[in-house]
């Protein structure tokens, strides 16, 4: 093919303004301008698929936040070397304390800059989370920790972490305002109506990315009859509820 | 010891000095940066567009050797509040952009490593060379 394609999917280009999105952002707020003598420490939690991280990047981008994301495979190390990555140091060296002192230094630099850390309930199972509380005292940054529905719990295993904790914020399911705002980001071309976006919201429990996945499937049906909008009644395909489909007996 | 600027002396006029070193007509980013240095310093101008004081006093006296364009565009996303439409990321600061484009791999979130691949599959903002991707394309 000569034509040189664009695989970055032109629809994706923005955050849509969800409930989830203003209620991280005031919890980061909460932490970022705490008064002296509270502490800062913040969580944001709640069921996978809410859009608990698409939340925490928008984050990113306003605030110009350090974000990193706790994938499986993390030691100690990688964790303070993906921190330093981030802190713009390119091959980090020494042991895990001289990197550890090396990342303290350099959030010096601005004392205010917020830490986001995702999928923070993988810490606490490797028991990592203590690394957290070290970053926390040594530079006394705010720390916002997003994870699932049971990171609180699971914090409360480690009290001296759990005391540092001065905001909250928990990531609900979507509803038809959100549903609403999804479409006209994904698909500001489609006017889809209300009773169909209450149908979706409650077919896919909230779940937001199910949601973005079953407005993607109107779309196709809505393109494919040249449809501007599309109400219930028009539409008799799918609702994209993560399900796997079962073969008939 | 250098204890600042002695008092009763007027502060240098980045301004003046630029206007001369440009031949009268700075382009219009050049004024921009040289009036931010005139209300504060040169480092701290320095610091938010992540270049050091002596580019930006390069600039300022059209004696830079490197990549102008750049400083350019760093200042109109730092300064000037150019922003772009990011195919990722929606409305984005022009420095922002290049700073993001300017980051190694690095696999801290899949956020970052989805920005890696955003910036390098034909992004119409991207400065980075290409070419790799389109002998991808002709296999």
């Amino acid at each position: 093919m000569n034509v040189r394609m664009h695989n970055v999917n032109p629809g994706f280009g923005t955050v849509a303004p969800l409930r989830n999105v203003a209620e991280a952002y005031s919890v980061a707020q909460q932490i970022i301008n705490r008064p002296p003598g509270v502490d800062g420490l913040g969580l944001f939690y709640g069921r996978s698929g809410y859009g608990k991280s698409k939340a925490s990047q928008y984050l990113q981008n306003k605030t110009g936040a350090i974000y990193l994301e706790v994938f499986d495979f993390w030691t100690r190390k990688t964790f303070v070397e993906a921190l330093l990555a981030e802190l713009n140091v390119d091959k980090p060296k020494g042991t895990i304390s001289d990197m550890m002192l090396q990342a303290l230094r350099r959030l010096q630099d601005d004392p205010n800059r917020l830490l986001i850390i995702d999928e923070a309930d993988k810490l606490i199972d490797k028991h990592m989370i203590e690394l957290v509380r070290d970053l926390y005292k040594g530079a006394r940054i705010p720390v916002l920790l997003v994870g699932e529905e049971l990171l609180p719990e699971k914090l409360a295993r480690y009290e001296r972490c759990e005391n540092r904790v001065s905001a909250f914020g928990m990531a609900n399911p979507s509803d038809v305002e959100d549903a609403r705002s999804l479409a006209r980001v994904y698909h500001p071309k489609l006017s889809v109506q209300d009773d169909l976006l209450d149908h979706i919201v409650t077919k896919t429990n909230g779940v937001a990315s199910r949601i973005v996945a079953s407005l993607s499937r109107v779309a196709d049906f809505a393109r494919a009859r040249q449809l501007d909008a599309i109400a219930l009644a028009d539409y008799d395909g799918e609702v994209f509820t993560g399900q796997a489909p079962r073969r008939g007996r | 010891m250098n204890r600042g600027p002695v008092a009763g002396r007027a502060a240098v006029d980045h301004l003046t000095r630029t206007t001369l070193a440009w031949h009268g007509s700075p382009p219009d980013w050049v004024v921009v940066l040289a009036e931010e240095c005139n209300k504060g310093s040169q480092s701290a101008v320095a610091k938010r567009l992540d270049y050091s004081p002596a580019t930006i006093s390069q600039i300022l006296s059209n004696s830079y050797r490197g990549d102008v364009s750049r400083v350019e565009q760093m200042v109109r996303g730092a300064l000037m509040a150019e922003t772009i439409a990011c195919p990722a990321l929606g409305d984005l600061a022009r420095n922002t952009c290049l700073s993001w484009q300017a980051k190694p791999y690095a696999a801290t979130s899949s956020h970052r490593v989805q920005m890696y691949r955003a910036c390098r599959s034909g992004c119409p903002h991207s400065r980075i060379s290409t070419s790799r991707n389109e002998d991808d394309d002709a296999l």
